[in-house]
């Protein structure tokens, strides 16, 4: 078994604010174990702690108990510089709203994930080329279509060949085919580079393309599905573990 | 990284032109304030820098050079006793009332020189000789001071405390800092002009403001300064020099005039503070998700503060530039109105270490906002 890039154990967030004061936890209790070369989808309704979740995977938020280590690292009693040390070397996001500046050309987007992670601007046009946006190099994000900003986005998180790859619903404002394409490209990040991929989604087509489905539920984990595919067959689109190409092993989590 | 501060601004031109704007009326006002200041400041020791006398004798306590008590003439001859004086003459500074054409008055100050002598300044003259003052009643003017003496031209007869004068001739640029006009007269004319001189005339005795003194060649300036103190009774003697720096230092320090200055020039500076750091924080906030993504991909305080350092900077320097320019085209505006207004190298450099200092001020702003901005934040749109 390949090496575990994400362990978590026993993790609880719980926000300091009015509207949980009487205890409740945004995540509670969660284990879990995320390889290298693995590409994880987490589903849940809304409002149920996968953002959160994801955050303090990624260094922006700290746990309030449980452990937790990515990549080797704990951030336990980590300082803010070094949360920002461990998010610039070890981790690449794509978010929702892809969040480029807009001031800046798709390759200057990607410049300045390259050089925030020491590396040399000048391979941004290479990681566009990547995600199949070489000849928009020059365009301005307003100038994109929401697909293609998020594929200059997955270039930019790719820049400096992060380990773990965190997605928040990376998908949720594009169409299928643009949702399966940034999709293809997440995982094809993972099975060449051996990256970890963590993406939150509420999109069911994307399913298929994972390796694992986390449903979430209240903070917690319900239910991990496993999905063993047989070496060479394409994505099934079908929902359901039945689907041609794919096995699927699934496993309840006590509460 | 990559200049993303300069980019911004680039990309939001509007924003750009008000930062911009901010500076400029800072850089301008400043610029203008203090150039007017130090113009103002040289010439109030115009006459005492132009002159090529060594030492300046005046009576005790002179704070400045237009405010000079009378003393007897006939000291002339004890200051020439003095050894190392080779020259005496005499110069005279007074106030005085010229009467307008519309039978309303104009202060002015006569100063009194022997135009047969070497040490007083030398006039500017645009027209006229200075041979010219020999003559009858004669004055001369300074053209910038024209419009407020009633416009007199070459020729014209007019009355200085119902003395009759005759303007001669016009110098150019010779302002006094008290922005009295200059009236230069010869000796014996400027006694009777003068309000000081002519009062105390009438006491019996000839009186005198200063007397220029040349050193003779192989005396030690400082040496028959001291000297005269000692031998001459109730007369302080000043080294040009050192009587130019107490005249400026007086209006500069002594009168309000310097605070003024630096007050308005103050102003600007906190007017256009506020605005630019009030721009930059409007963009500031305006990319607070980019923001966010920077810091969520592990970008430090430092580099943020670097991005709103250069949108202020950028500013700063358009604005630098713009305000210079605008400053000397208005300089020179004002110094052909006859106002003068100096902006030494010094100013220019100076006014740039102030923008610079400026525009980082308005970016504090920015970056404390940024300081708490949570990353996390960014998961949440
Ligand atoms: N910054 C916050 N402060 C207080 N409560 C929060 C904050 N962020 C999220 N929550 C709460 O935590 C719970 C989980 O939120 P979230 O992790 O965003 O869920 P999801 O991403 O699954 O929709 C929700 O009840 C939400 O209201
Ligand atoms: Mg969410």
């Amino acid at each position: 078994m390949s090496e575990a890039m994400i362990e978590l154990h026993r993790l609880g967030k719980r926000y300091e604010s009015a509207a949980h004061s009487d205890g409740s936890w945004a995540v509670r209790g969660v284990t879990l174990t995320v390889f290298a070369g693995e590409v994880t989808v987490l589903m849940g309704p809304s409002g149920s702690g996968k953002t959160t979740l994801l955050t303090m995977i990624g260094g922006l938020l700290e746990p309030t108990e449980g452990f937790l280590s990515v990549c080797g690292v704990t951030l336990d009693d980590g300082s803010e510089p070094d949360r920002q040390r461990f998010r610039r070397e070890k981790i690449g996001f794509v978010f929702q709203s892809c969040n480029l500046l807009q001031a800046l050309t798709a390759e200057e987007n990607v410049a300045v994930g390259l050089a925030l992670r020491g590396e040399d601007p000048g391979q941004a046009q290479r990681l566009l080329e990547q995600v199949g946006l070489g000849a928009k190099g020059e365009a301005l994000p307003e100038e994109l279509s929401g697909g293609q900003r998020q594929r200059v986005a997955i270039a930019r998180a790719l820049a400096g060949s992060p380990p773990v790859l965190l997605a928040d619903e990376p998908t949720a404002a594009l169409d299928a085919e643009q949702g399966r394409l940034v999709m293809g490209l997440l995982r094809r990040r993972a099975k060449t580079c051996g990256t970890a991929v963590l993406v939150v989604t509420h999109d069911p087509r994307v399913r298929d393309l994972s390796d694992r489905v986390i449903e979430m539920e209240d903070g917690r984990l319900r239910r991990i599905v496993r999905r063993m595919r047989k070496p060479g067959l394409l994505p099934s689109r079908r929902l359901d573990g039945r689907a041609t190409g794919s096995r699927k092993e699934v496993r309840h989590v006590s509460a | 990284m990559l200049s993303i501060g300069w980019r911004n601004m680039k990309r939001d031109r509007l924003r750009m032109a008000v930062a911009v704007c901010g500076v400029v009326f800072a850089v301008v006002l400043v610029t203008m304030e203090v150039g007017m200041l130090l113009g103002l400041v040289e010439s109030s020791s115009l006459l005492i820098d132009g002159s090529r006398a060594d030492l300046w004798v005046s009576t005790v306590d002179v704070k400045t050079f237009d405010f000079a008590s009378p003393f007897e003439e006939r000291k002339k001859y004890l200051l020439q006793s003095v050894p190392g004086v080779e020259k005496v003459e005499e110069f005279n500074v007074s106030y005085s009332v010229w009467k307008l054409p519309t039978g309303g008055n104009a202060n002015c100050q006569v100063v009194g020189l022997d135009t047969r002598g070497t040490l007083a300044a030398r006039l500017p003259l645009v027209a006229g000789r200075l041979e010219d003052l020999r003559n009858q009643d004669a004055v001369i003017i300074d053209e910038g001071e024209r419009a407020k003496l009633g416009n007199p031209r070459i020729g014209d007869c007019v009355e200085i405390i119902n003395q009759k004068a005759r303007v001669v001739g016009f110098t150019r640029g010779m302002h006094s800092f008290t922005t009295t006009p200059y009236i230069f007269a010869e000796l014996n004319r400027a006694q009777k002009y003068g309000w000081v001189t002519r009062q105390s005339k009438a006491n019996g005795a000839r009186m005198s403001i200063y007397f220029l003194v040349k050193v003779a060649p192989g005396y030690d300036r400082e040496q028959v300064r001291r000297a005269i103190e000692a031998n001459v009774p109730d007369v302080e003697a000043h080294t040009r020099e050192g009587f130019s720096w107490r005249t400026r230092k007086y209006w500069l320090l002594e009168t309000g005039v310097g605070l003024g200055f630096l007050a308005a020039a103050l102003l600007g500076l906190i007017v256009g503070g506020v605005i630019v750091s009030q721009t930059l924080y409007a963009m500031t906030v305006e990319k607070l998700p980019e923001f966010g993504v920077l810091k969520a991909m592990g970008a430090s305080m430092g580099e943020l503060a670097r991005v709103v350092l250069e949108q202020g900077l950028a500013c700063g320097a358009i604005g630098w530039v713009v305000g210079l320019a605008i400053s000397v085209a208005l300089g020179a505006a004002a110094g052909s109105a006859g106002t003068a207004v100096l902006i030494p190298w010094a100013l220019v450099v100076a006014v740039g270490v102030l923008t610079a200092i400026l525009c980082t001020g308005a970016s504090l702003v920015s970056i404390v906002r940024l300081r708490r901005l949570e990353p996390a934040a960014v998961f949440r749109t």
